[in-house]
């Protein structure tokens, strides 16, 4: 028989053995949120896509966890579509670089830091729950939404920090990590002050009280640029926000509007930085950044170089 | 007897033996029709073939003139020049030396003249077989376009071409091939702009072929397309004479063959496939768009079930989640493996078309009844085929039916592309997909590169391939074929 | 062999630079970027003398002395060479970026079985296969930098870059450059407008390596850094929906292009091996063995090839035809004043 008669008979076989084995789509897991608490071992819960169960794992690794905790079903495991990470603080660089390694993971996934107990939160809460809540928070200008790929880019920073969500007594706010600890959480103004540098805020509501009179200022939308300047031994770091919007009452005083926005806006921005950057020590809306862009050479450390940086804020605010 | 050996038989002067040596040769065929008469004074006979010709037009133009005939001189010289040169009974007279020609002509429907004492037959062009009329073309339909479309008799079809394009530099030579079938075919090109070395190239391909017979243009394609194993063919068929006119106008030569209702074009390029006729008919900028949707259509065809494949089982990342709970969910009752599934379904589909194409047209319409509705919806509906699946290989099929003359290398390539892509992924797919770039960039014919004018890239011929441009602009672009040659 | 044109030259040069970029494991920044300019510019002049061969009077590469079977020898190699790091290249990238195959080793005979084929198709196909390829690689690109442009942050890229820095770059940039030896064989069959495409190439690949430096800055920041294969990741980064991933997406660019590095390296390679050896069977199965062995060799070994194919291509797309110039000048100059000396004689 020549060997060219055997092509046909084979592929058939290949084709309906599922081509050497390779999983077919039905027999995969599609992993949602992952909760990991770290403690010698990494002890997880797991929340699939279109499935309420909830699977639990535990591992030395992250990846092990995750392999254990599909002996309790049938299904191979698939993180590529992970829409959401919470983690305990302790080993969260290590847990969140091995994720993006694993180069099949979604750089736009979604991490939470929660101090005690994430793998419980998971298993305890519904499925769209703390997704939900983040992008609802993120969509109010309350926190920044953070995904892997963000968190990782701040923790190889010089200072090693970065800011994330964490949630807290059922409540959600900013705090700062260094990879394996938090270093502190931020009030809600502070967190506010924070999604203010970070930019992008749009369609929220600010209060003002002018005179007296409760206002609702709209924003349409918002941008932040954060520029540096080497001005002898000192940095000057200038936020300029430019602000789209206007008071939703239309018999008041604009301009003391603008000068209330500007005001209540480069305050939040001063509380954010008196605690992040001066307080923590921590760069966490991209002074490092920056200071690079601008091609400035600087030797000293990143702690010496904090008292020496002075901030500046130029509110623009258009209707 | 091989017909071939009868030119060697030349016709003799004595008419009785030349009347046994016909019943000889045609073994007395019932067809062949021999009409002892005397023509002024004369021994004489007529023979033609029965049903080849028209019974009143042999009677008006030929039998009654023939007998008025009195010549003083009774001699078989004097009674031929004066009927060759004095008489004009038909426009097309040639005379048959030999038995092929008799043969030839005598089955073309001519009637042939025997004169005792002459050593040639006058052959007279009185056909009349029943023949098709010119209808619509069946497979390249066209919205605004013309409506005729070739039929079997080659002369029918010649004079389509002609009337189109009535320049002296349009050549139309008929030669004939085949041994047995002596199949009249017709090569057609423009003089002033298809190069002499190139018609003789074909020319020669075709005399090297020992065909016995020519039934259809599928019988010579073999001999003028280059070798080697290709998966796309470099010569076109059209069944259109405005887009064979066209074509000619381009500068590329046309092969019509007697007794099929295509012809042939030399050299196709792939751009070729995405041309209508109707795109010259629309706005520029709508047949731009047409074209482009036909170039998708095409990546469409071939690749879609294999990227549904590589997709659901390697690649699931490059799916959003919503695609892939829906992706998910219909695959999760199915019984086979995704390949074998998708590969079930386009098999399937093929079994159809081909049970639809080849029933009489009554019961293609059952056919597809049953295909769609019922095998379709219950597959569907037991589970052992899942919509999404079912979907892509439906928008793949009707991907393919926009480009109907890539249907063979489509079909084929649909098929690996889904092994491909089940055993190895997008790897898979992007290898074989190199590998059938390669043999389609190695496609060529009398140094025309199947894959021009994308690659070489011709940039005076994007004008009518990546865009379709107006007219005003493409009356002075004066491009032809001769453009995208490569040499050597 | 058939004739190339200048265009298809340029192609053809492009994308065997475009897969050394997709394969570039380095981190782009500032210092790599300025490294990769420098060093297209010394490359460019480098090519001189190659172009000034070229354009004289009756110059056939074949026909050179230095271009004898120990010559023809050493340039085979290093195709095998250059195949072998295309070999390499697809082996890092299977361990790096998620493939569908279950081994280095498989995914490496099946393209090397596709590139038998491809290559017994000639260099006629390779040439316009390389048009089409150029068009994916602008595709491609155009796709990347829509993706690109709402992740970029220009902040990620910082202009300061140590003299080291530079100098480390322009050696590495100049070692990934074995285009060059192809070119200096491949002009040989270009009828024409020779120095248009090389111009052209180097315009090119300057911008090609320029601007895909940008975009793994842009988006990648400091992530770039954890990265094995920057170009891949930055095509991960770079896609449209929230929970997706379309690098893979780019692996069939990666695979159409190792495709066609690796093809012309056999095609070369066999070319080279018949005039050597002119009734040797088989050369296009024995080049792709030998690419194969090379590489699996090289990878058992953990060898770094950087600095050998430096000094190859400094070798065979520098020094040779600059001798090879140099001889054909003093022949030259030898004929005239041998041919002058009559003349005066008779004088």
């Amino acid at each position: 028989m020549k060997a060219k008669n055997l092509i046909p008979p084979f592929l058939l076989l290949l084709t309906l053995n599922g081509c050497s084995g390779k999983s077919e789509v039905r027999d995969k897991g599609f992993i949602r949120t992952i909760g990991a608490d770290y403690s010698d071992v990494q002890n997880i819960s797991l929340q699939l896509y279109d499935s309420d169960e909830i699977l639990t794992g535990q591992g030395s690794t992250l990846f092990s966890a995750i392999a254990d905790s599909e002996h309790t079903q049938g299904k191979k495991l698939f993180a590529g579509h992970l829409e959401l990470f919470a983690s305990s603080p302790e080993n969260i660089y290590e847990n969140l670089s091995t994720l993006l390694k694993n180069n099949r993971i979604s750089p736009s996934c979604s991490v939470i830091c929660v101090p005690e107990n994430a793998a419980g939160l998971v298993s305890e809460s519904e499925s769209d729950y703390l997704p939900e809540l983040i992008e609802s928070s993120d969509r109010s200008g309350l926190i920044v939404k953070k995904n892997i790929s963000s968190v990782i880019d701040d923790l190889l920073g010089t200072d090693g920090k970065a800011a994330v969500p964490i949630f807290k007594d059922k409540e959600i706010y900013m705090a700062v990590i260094d990879g394996e600890k938090i270093i502190g959480v931020l009030t809600r103004d502070e967190s506010s002050g924070l999604c203010w540098l970070n930019g992008g805020i749009k369609d929220i509501y600010l209060p003002l009280d002018i005179n007296g009179r409760k206002v609702d200022f709209y924003v349409r939308k918002s941008s932040t640029k954060i520029t540096a300047e080497k001005q002898g031994d000192k940095i000057n770091i200038t936020a300029e926000i430019k602000i789209n919007g206007n008071a939703e009452e239309a018999d008041i005083d604009r301009e003391a509007v603008k000068q209330n926005v500007s005001e209540q806006v480069s305050g939040l921005c001063a509380k954010t930085i008196a605690k992040t950057v001066t307080g923590m020590k921590a760069d966490v809306f991209g002074i490092e950044k920056s200071i690079n862009a601008r091609g400035i050479s600087e030797s000293r450390t990143w702690e010496d170089l904090i008292p020496n940086i002075n901030f500046y804020y130029k509110i623009k605010i258009s209707e | 007897m091989k017909p071939s050996l009868l030119k060697n038989i030349p016709v003799i002067p004595d008419l009785s033996e030349n009347i046994k040596k016909i019943k000889e040769i045609s073994e007395e065929s019932s067809d062949v029709l021999i009409n002892e008469v005397e023509i002024s004074g004369i021994s004489s006979c007529l023979f033609c073939c029965e049903g080849m010709v028209s019974t009143s037009t042999i009677t008006e133009l030929i039998l009654h003139p023939l007998m008025n005939i009195n010549l003083p001189e009774k001699s078989a010289e004097a009674l031929l020049s004066h009927i060759n040169g004095k008489m004009l009974l038909s426009i097309d007279r040639p005379i048959a030396y030999n038995y092929e020609d008799f043969f030839r002509l005598l089955n073309s429907g001519f009637a042939l003249l025997a004169v005792d004492g002459a050593d040639y037959f006058l052959a007279f062009g009185v056909q009349g077989y029943q023949t098709r009329g010119i209808n619509e073309p069946s497979g390249e339909n066209n919205l605004t376009g013309s409506h005729e479309g070739f039929v079997e008799v080659i002369r029918t079809n010649m004079s389509l071409i002609r009337r189109k394009i009535k320049s002296p530099v349009l050549v139309q030579k008929l030669f004939v091939l085949g041994d047995k079938s002596q199949t009249d075919l017709c090569i057609c090109y423009m003089s002033d702009r298809v190069p002499k070395k190139l018609i003789k190239r074909i020319m020669d391909s075709l005399n090297k072929s020992e065909l016995e017979s020519i039934l259809s243009t599928g019988y010579i394609q073999p001999f003028i397309e280059s070798g080697g194993k290709r998966i796309f063919s470099s010569i076109g068929m059209t069944e259109r004479p405005d887009v064979l006119c066209s074509k000619l106008i381009e500068g590329r030569v046309a092969i019509l063959v007697d007794g099929n209702p295509y012809a042939l074009i030399i050299p196709k390029l792939v751009s070729d496939n995405f041309q209508t006729v109707d795109d010259y008919n629309f706005k520029p900028y709508f047949g731009t768009f047409i074209r482009w949707l036909k170039y998708a259509a095409l990546f469409l065809s071939i690749l879609l079930p294999a990227f549904y494949v590589a997709v659901a089982m390697h690649h699931p990342e490059l799916l959003n989640s919503t695609l892939l709970v829906i992706l998910s969910q219909s695959e999760e009752n199915a019984p086979f493996s995704i390949v074998a599934e998708t590969i079930g379904v386009l098999i399937m589909y093929e079994i159809i078309k081909e049970a639809g194409l080849r029933l009489p047209k009554a019961v293609g319409g059952a056919v597809s009844i049953v295909a769609g509705i019922i095998i379709g919806d219950s597959a569907v509906q037991s589970g052992l085929i899942s919509t999404p699946l079912l979907t892509v290989a439906a928008l793949s099929v009707v991907g393919g039916f926009v480009i109907p003359e890539l249907t063979q290398s489509i079909t084929v390539l649909r098929i690996i592309f889904v092994i491909c892509g089940g055993i190895w992924g997008l790897y898979g797919i992007s290898l074989f997909g190199a590998a059938v770039l390669f043999n389609m960039c190695a496609t060529e014919d009398y140094g025309f590169p199947y894959t021009a004018p994308f690659a070489p890239f011709i940039k005076k011929a994007m004008g009518d391939t990546a865009v379709r441009s107006g007219f005003r602009k493409m009356q002075n672009n004066d491009f032809t074929v001769e453009d995208l040659h490569e040499q050597n | 062999m058939s004739k190339i044109s200048h265009s298809q030259l340029f192609a053809v040069l492009i994308g065997i630079r475009m897969f050394s970029i997709i394969c570039s494991v380095h981190p782009s920044d500032a210092g790599q970027m300025a490294g990769a300019a420098i060093s297209i510019l010394l490359q460019l002049a480098a090519a001189i003398p190659m172009i000034a061969l070229y354009r004289q009077k009756n110059f056939s590469l074949k026909k050179e002395l230095l271009f004898g079977k120990f010559g023809k020898a050493v340039y085979a190699l290093f195709f095998i060479l250059w195949g072998s790091v295309s070999f390499s290249n697809l082996w890092g990238v299977t361990k790096s970026v998620y493939f569908p195959i279950d081994s280095s080793l498989t995914g490496a005979v099946i393209l090397a079985a596709i590139c038998i084929y491809t290559a017994s198709m000639g260099i006629k196909s390779l040439n316009r296969y390389s048009t089409i390829m150029l068009g994916l690689i602008f595709f491609s690109l155009f796709i990347m930098i829509l993706g690109a442009y709402p992740k970029a942050e220009l902040s990620n890229f910082a202009p300061n870059a140590d003299f080291t820095e530079i100098t480390e770059s322009v050696i590495r940039e100049f070692c990934s450059s074995g285009e060059l030896v192809m070119m200096f064989i491949l002009l040989e069959f270009v009828p024409e407008k020779r120095s248009k495409s090389i111009t052209a190439f180097f315009t090119g690949k300057f911008i090609l390596t320029e601007l895909v430096a940008v975009i793994e800055i842009t988006v990648l920041g400091k992530i770039m850094g954890l990265s094995d294969y920057p170009f891949f990741s930055a095509g991960a980064y770079s896609q449209p929906f929230s929970i997706q991933r379309a690098d893979s997406l780019y692996m069939i660019l990666f695979t159409m292009l190792c495709v066609m590095t690796v093809t012309l390296q056999i095609v070369l390679c066999s070319m080279l091996i018949k005039e050597i050896f002119p009734d040797l069977k088989y050369n296009t199965l024995l080049s792709t063995v030998l690419m194969l062995g090379a590489s699996s060799a090289v990878n058992i070994l953990n060898i770094d090839l950087t600095a050998i194919t430096g000094i190859l291509i400094l070798l065979l797309a520098v020094i040779v035809p600059i001798i090879m110039y140099i001889r054909r000048k003093l022949k030259h100059e030898g004929k005239k004043s041998d041919s002058a000396v009559p003349a005066s004689a008779d004088a």
